[in-house]
């Protein structure tokens, strides 16, 4: 039931900085993040912040942009969308940041949306949030959110149409119950529609579900709907619990993850699960990302990352660095965590040494064909707040993300 | 300490005035909670709903499903809610907070709210999805109906759980008032059931206690009028009166008995030394031949005033009387056996007639007789020789003659009690005994006993006894009158001495049988 809900897990804002004055000085630019750091999803905002972190570490040591150098000041909202309006407020009002990058989740960020229009004199925009849903990309929030990535309508309508082709054309969705969910199962909804045909079936689940849990009943009215493939729109750990127990009832129906998921721990969960059981969770998945694999080392971006993510090592916001938490050594949400810095660092430095918040809305809309060295240019324009659109498809191969090459052995 | 009886009784009382206080406040409540919680319910779900499709008409038309969901989200956190969802123009449901799935109780809701004519109002209706419970279900129109309807549905279950948490809230402190009402209800009732034990046990206690012991009651009963100013105190009040009353009540008693043993033992001894007086030895002469003599003195109290005597005056001539002092008991006794002392000296000395014996008694009872009390007496002599009797009367009832089977009283003498007047004349009569004649000398002690009626046996009982008697010695003519006294007045005390003494001339010498005797044989 709904309003039995997630819990709010507790707020404890702390300051994360590599400089740690508690104001901003006329030296450092400060950007704001909220984000999941405990919780279910934490290792969205762990990652993802590791990622920036190994980006923005040595331009700081280089002494910053424009002799400023980059603070990110991160707050946990646990996932859940009152602390993060709490933490927005807060960034805005009292830790007066330049601007907001790398949220996390699309519950959180739908709610943050109306915050960025009530603050809309001050300037305040929200950059490269983790989450692909549509009310950022639409009107009237559109102005105030620059996305680098491509949305889940793009990766979900990718998906379809890949499946489609494949002659699956009896499509389910197992998504979040939340608006990150729903925002998905629209894509899908859309998707099909281009083809004349209805979702095949559909499930939820309820936010902050662990990997734990059975999800047996969800993969039940899957099952019972006849599908050929399963769309998941949701977290790593429910996402890999509807793939252990669908492949536990014997079923080897393809499943799609979209980049939300946090593939690395996905895997990790189905891996141990594997060994411990002697059984295979890893095959027949499909994740799409909106960046490219990390394993592509044909590209330079990739390349670039890898060798600042080694330099960086295993360290984790402190604090938040929970005993149990295992930083991955490479994924997809720190290389997206990685790309935001970059992208973010080249606009800071295009705002030029003011960095005057009044200005940042014009700097990125005049940014054309930046090459960030993933294989394709990012542009944005006064109606284009979306960088990229470009969706990256991966399986598992021997435990590792690899680009997927041929969709063939799906085929009906 | 048992527990006081009064308290299970009041217990019982406590428990079933709570049992129907909780019982009955519970049901109001609840029916009071249900009621507005339901109502309260009902109005939140249709505010939720309105604003729901108020402010996502616009949403929806941009066909931004998420931002939809995070709107219903929002509102299905909300306490009692338990899922919103919304159903576009089609029917179709375009978002909702089920999980794992729309339950399909309410699709035909949702084809209610599509295909019926458009009011634009709110609906409310109830709906029961099995597995998940009862709900409040209530639909919103988005534009009239024509981008969808909001649907909301609001948890009955969640009522019920808000009316048992109430109810047992309300059950723990009825129960917590409840155990204190018992507490104070036994501290009460032990209070008031203590002192009453106590007296009750103390009552038990008096009849096995020794009053004469002293005054021990108890501390802890003395001490209650003090401390219970009720009517408890003044029970324990009546008790200590009562017990210290008993006390004094025996005590005298026990001293009046004593004494009155003490009374008892002088009289009995006085009863011997007078039945001593009298002479009891029969047959008195047992070497005489002539005449059968038998006497009795059956005393109504200890001492009495009757007296009977004989004695020779010399070989030939037998004296016997009958007397009957006025009044009874010890100065009677004292009289009696000062007339007797007396009767003694004078009916022994020389000449003695019955008349003279009488006149000198007489004389000297009224000399010094201060207490002026008189005596009857009846005084015969008789020859052995002839049975030629010579008699004289001082007030005495008249002996009978029985001769033949006659019965008949003396002729009067005339003559007054003794210790009357010193003046006064006695006379004599003669009387002739036959050989087997007897004569009978009796007090009023035997003519006026009394039955429970209240009548006197009577000279004419008598009589008829005396001829039934016929042939029978002195003894067992005695023997009879005496049995037949007693047999008329079975069941009334006695109230006079009865004193009878019979005597049978036989006229025989010295050597002859007494022939009823050889006859009887």
């Amino acid at each position: 039931m709904a309003f039995s809900g997630v819990a709010l897990l507790p707020v404890f804002p702390l300051c994360l900085i590599l400089l740690a004055p508690a104001s901003v000085r006329a030296e450092e630019l400060v950007v704001g993040m909220s984000a999941a750091f405990t919780g279910a999803s934490r290792g969205l905002g762990i990652e993802l912040y590791r990622g920036s972190m190994a980006y923005l570490e040595p331009v700081n040591r280089r002494g910053g942009i424009n002799g400023k150098k980059i603070v990110i000041r991160a707050y946990d909202d646990g996932y859940n969308p009152t602390p993060a309006i709490r933490n927005t407020i807060k960034l805005i009002d009292d830790d007066d940041v330049l601007l907001l990058v790398n949220y996390v989740g699309t519950p959180t960020v739908t709610r943050v949306l109306p915050l960025l229009k009530n603050y809309r004199k001050k300037h305040i925009y929200l950059f490269f949030p983790f989450t692909g849903a549509e009310p950022q990309r639409q009107p009237p929030y559109s102005d105030f959110v620059f996305n680098l990535r491509a949305s889940y309508q793009n990766e979900t309508e990718g998906l379809v149409d890949h499946f489609v082709q494949l002659g699956r054309t009896k499509i389910a969705v197992f998504y979040q119950a939340d608006a990150y969910g729903r925002s998905g199962w629209e894509g899908v909804k859309n998707a099909l529609a281009g083809y004349g045909l209805k979702i095949n079936g559909e499930a939820t689940y309820r936010r902050g579900t662990e990997f734990s849990a059975s999800l047996k009943q969800q993969m039940a009215i899957l099952k019972a709907a006849g599908a050929e493939a399963i769309v998941s729109i949701g977290s790593y750990a429910a996402c890999a619990g509807l793939i252990r127990d669908v492949r536990d009832s014997g079923w080897k129906v393809p499943i799609a993850n979209v980049s939300f998921v946090g593939s690395e721990a996905m895997a990790d969960l189905l891996w141990q699960l594997g060994k411990a059981k002697g059984s295979d969770y890893t095959s027949n998945l499909i994740n799409s990302q909106v960046v490219p694999s990390y394993e592509d080392r044909s590209l330079p971006a990739v390349k670039e990352y890898r060798q600042r993510m080694d330099e960086y090592g295993a360290k984790v916001p402190h604090l938040w660095s929970a005993s149990d938490y295992q930083p991955l050594r490479y994924s997809f949400v720190s290389l997206e965590g990685f790309l935001n810095a970059k992208l973010l660092v080249q606009i800071l430095s295009y705002l030029g040494p003011v960095a005057a918040k009044s200005r940042i809305k014009e700097t990125v809309e005049d940014l054309r064909n930046l090459d960030l060295g993933i294989g394709s240019l990012i542009s944005f324009g006064p109606d284009k707040h979306q960088g990229s659109d470009r969706i990256y498809y991966t399986t598992l191969d021997d435990n590792k993300f690899v680009p997927l090459v041929s969709w063939d052995r799906w085929k009906k | 300490m048992k527990t006081p009886k009064l308290f299970t009784k009041t217990l019982i009382l406590i428990v079933i005035l709570f049992g129907v206080i909780a019982t009955a406040t519970s049901v109001l409540s609840g029916w009071i909670l249900y009621r507005s919680l339901t109502e309260e319910y009902r109005s939140k779900g249709i505010a939720i709903a309105q604003s729901v499709a108020d402010s996502s008409a616009e949403i929806i038309l941009h066909r931004d499903l998420s931002t939809v969901q995070a709107i219903i989200d929002q509102f299905a956190e909300i306490g009692g809610v338990a899922y919103v969802f919304v159903s576009d123009a089609q029917g179709e449901v375009v978002s909702h907070t089920f999980v794992p799935a729309v339950p399909k109780e309410v699709l035909p809701l949702i084809k209610q709210a599509s295909t019926s004519p458009s009011t634009g109002d709110v609906v409310t209706t109830t709906l029961q999805v099995q597995g998940l419970g009862n709900f409040i279900h209530i639909y919103a129109p988005i534009l009239a109906g024509v981008a969808g309807f909001v649907h909301v549905g609001m948890d009955q279950g969640f009522i019920q759980a808000q009316i048992r948490s109430t109810v047992v809230k309300q059950w723990g402190l009825m129960f917590a008032i409840f155990i204190l009402s018992v507490v104070v209800a036994y501290i009460l009732v032990n209070r008031i059931s203590r002192p009453l034990n106590q007296l009750a046990d103390y009552t038990h206690s008096l009849a096995s206690r020794e009053f004469a012991a002293g005054l021990d009651i108890p501390a802890e009963i003395q001490a209650l009028p003090q401390k219970s100013k009720d009517e408890i105190g003044k029970l324990a009040e009546a008790f200590i009166y009562m017990e210290r009353t008993l006390q004094r009540y025996l005590i005298d008693l026990e001293e009046t008995t004593a004494s009155k043993e003490r009374i008892e033992s002088e009289l009995k001894i006085a009863h011997d030394i007078q039945m001593s007086m009298v002479p009891k030895t029969f047959p008195p002469f047992p070497d005489r031949r002539e005449f059968d003599i038998y006497a009795t003195l059956v005393p109504a109290r200890e001492v009495g005033g009757d007296f009977y005597d004989f004695f020779f005056i010399d070989e030939h001539r037998l004296c016997f009387a009958i007397g009957d002092v006025s009044g009874k008991g010890v100065p009677a006794s004292l009289f009696m056996a000062l007339t007797k002392t007396m009767f003694r000296a004078t009916g022994g000395r020389q000449n003695a007639t019955a008349e003279i014996i009488l006149s000198r008694l007489n004389g000297e009872i009224c000399r010094d007789n201060d207490s002026c009390m008189f005596v009857t007496v009846f005084c015969c002599i008789l020859d052995i020789r002839t049975g030629q009797v010579e008699y004289s009367n001082a007030g005495h009832n008249l002996p009978y003659v029985l001769s033949n089977g006659v019965v008949m009283a003396l002729p009067k003498t005339g003559g007054m009690a003794l210790g009357l007047t010193e003046s006064a004349d006695f006379h004599a009569g003669q009387l002739l005994l036959k050989p087997g004649d007897r004569l009978v000398l009796y007090t009023d002690g035997v003519t006026e006993a009394m039955n429970k009626d209240d009548q006197f046996f009577s000279e004419r009982r008598l009589e008829t006894t005396l001829q039934g008697g016929n042939g029978l010695n002195s003894k067992e003519v005695i023997e009879r009158v005496v049995k037949e006294v007693r047999r008329f007045s079975t069941g009334a005390s006695q109230s006079d001495d009865i004193t009878l003494l019979v005597l049978g001339y036989l006229g025989l010498k010295e050597t002859d049988e007494v022939p009823y005797l050889s006859a009887e044989k």
